[in-house]
């Protein structure tokens, strides 16, 4: 190493990194003793490095990692402390389950459907009712006041007959006997409640295509020929709802019941097990 | 690297790596996120690092944070409460000079002021330092003693003022 005026920043720069060997050191320190005047410019330099400074890390403790802890607790102990949970109970759907599930289910829609046509066919003649009741201004007050002498031959008559709606020969609907004998009240003249012209036995109700047509869209002629071409004033409806008259003339109340025949609910359900056994079948 | 040598690590280099952060990012709570980091990468990998290299991993993995730090937010220039933190933690000979040498420092920009703090506090060689911080050691030689130079000439400059 050979230092002179021209080189001796550099080698000033390494000396006060400390990055010479301790030969080169002596070297440098040689030079300066040799040269007094670059004393100043070394010293210079060495104020360029900062004193070691005393900064403490506060977190430390945060930065340690622990050990895993070596624990005497018995195995019983440590099951103990585990959280006990529910068992689970897998069910196993086969062929078997699944054809009870879908004929359950299907049974369930078959009734809310029932249920719905039902209300649906009791709403519409309700409908048609009330409006054949204002159209005709009738006094729905007075006639249940005289339907309801339970004695009347009439009413009781009403009450125990089958209406069978036909059009073209055709059986299109059977309606039931009335459990409300109020049922019989919508079409008819209170003044004069003539039982003559009401149907005692069991009797079938031709309809013409245009009375059936007024049928189903629920407006109901006053007159609908019968099977012999008379004329008839009143006409029956029997029906599955109970009319509550309210104080307003225009305004009543009906109460629909639903009955389910179970003799026919198991019917459906044996057809329904018949059509997943055959389906069983076919897959086989 | 277990548990056991990570602790002495931490013992050991905690508190020059918090150092070397604070004084390069003045803030304290962003300087022991840094740390934090640090330590955390070091646990991470400590299956990869030698217990040897262990405080030159740290650096580097602060410093690279460090400049992360700076660039998102864009703190390039020291706050007012970087001075209050280091004053009050440092000891000095000379409270003047280290004033001085202070406001010095301050006005190099991020690499030489990150380069004179690994030599003067840490006193890693270039080489080492270079591996810090991603720089040859030739590069390491010629930014530090430009970093000197001007320090030097900084320092003459405010004494004469001071005086």
């Amino acid at each position: 190493m050979n230092i002179n005026e021209t080189n001796y920043e550099y080698y000033f720069f390494l000396y006060i990194d400390k990055e010479l060997s301790p030969a080169e050191n002596t070297a440098v320190e040689n030079f300066i003793a040799l040269h007094p005047t670059y004393a100043d410019e070394l010293d210079q330099l060495k104020k360029t490095i900062q004193a070691p400074e005393n900064i403490l890390f506060e977190h430390k403790a945060l930065l340690y990692r622990l050990p895993a802890m070596e624990s005497n607790i018995s195995p019983d102990f440590k099951n103990k402390l585990y959280k006990k949970e529910a068992r689970l109970f897998k069910v196993k759907f086969n062929n078997r389950t699944k054809a009870a599930l879908l004929s359950v289910a299907a049974l369930f829609v078959l009734l809310i459907g029932y249920r719905f046509i039902e209300t649906s066919s009791v709403s519409s003649i309700n409908t048609a009712v009330s409006n054949s009741a204002k159209a005709n201004g009738k006094n729905l007050s007075r006639t249940k006041a005289a339907l309801e002498k339970k004695n009347d031959p009439a009413i009781n008559a009403l009450t125990s007959t089958t209406k069978r709606i036909k059009f073209s020969g055709k059986i299109i609907k059977d309606l039931a006997p009335a459990r409300i004998s109020m049922a019989a009240i919508t079409m008819k003249e209170t003044t004069d409640l003539n039982t003559s012209s009401i149907p005692i036995s069991n009797e079938t109700i031709s309809l013409t295509p245009l009375d059936l047509q007024a049928y189903q869209i629920n407006q109901l002629p006053n007159e609908i020929a019968l099977g012999n071409n008379k004329k008839a004033t009143e006409h029956v409806f029997p029906t599955t709802y109970q009319v509550v008259d309210t104080e307003e003339e225009d305004r009543s109340i009906y109460i629909a019941n639903l009955e389910i025949d179970a003799a026919a609910l198991r019917g459906i359900s044996r057809r329904f097990n018949a059509l997943f056994k055959k389906n069983k079948s076919e897959n086989k | 690297m277990r548990e056991i040598e990570f602790n002495q690590c931490v013992d050991e280099c905690a508190n020059s790596v918090y150092r070397f952060i604070l004084k390069n990012i003045g803030q304290v709570e962003d300087a022991q996120d840094i740390v934090q980091t640090a330590f955390e990468k070091l646990w991470v990998n400590r299956d990869k690092v030698e217990p040897l290299k262990a405080k030159s991993y740290l650096f580097t993995v602060a410093y690279h944070q460090m400049i992360d730090h700076i660039r998102k937010e864009k703190k390039l220039s020291i706050k007012d409460n970087y001075e209050e933190a280091v004053i009050k933690a440092t000891y000095q000979k000379d409270p003047e000079l280290k004033q001085l040498l202070l406001a010095a420092i301050n006005e190099l920009n991020p690499t030489q002021k990150s380069l004179v703090l690994l030599k003067d506090y840490e006193g890693y060689s270039y080489l080492e330092i270079g591996e810090i911080m991603n720089l040859s050691e030739s590069q390491v030689k010629v930014y530090l003693h430009r970093a000197r130079i001007f320090l030097k000439e900084k320092l003459v400059h405010l004494e004469k003022v001071a005086s």
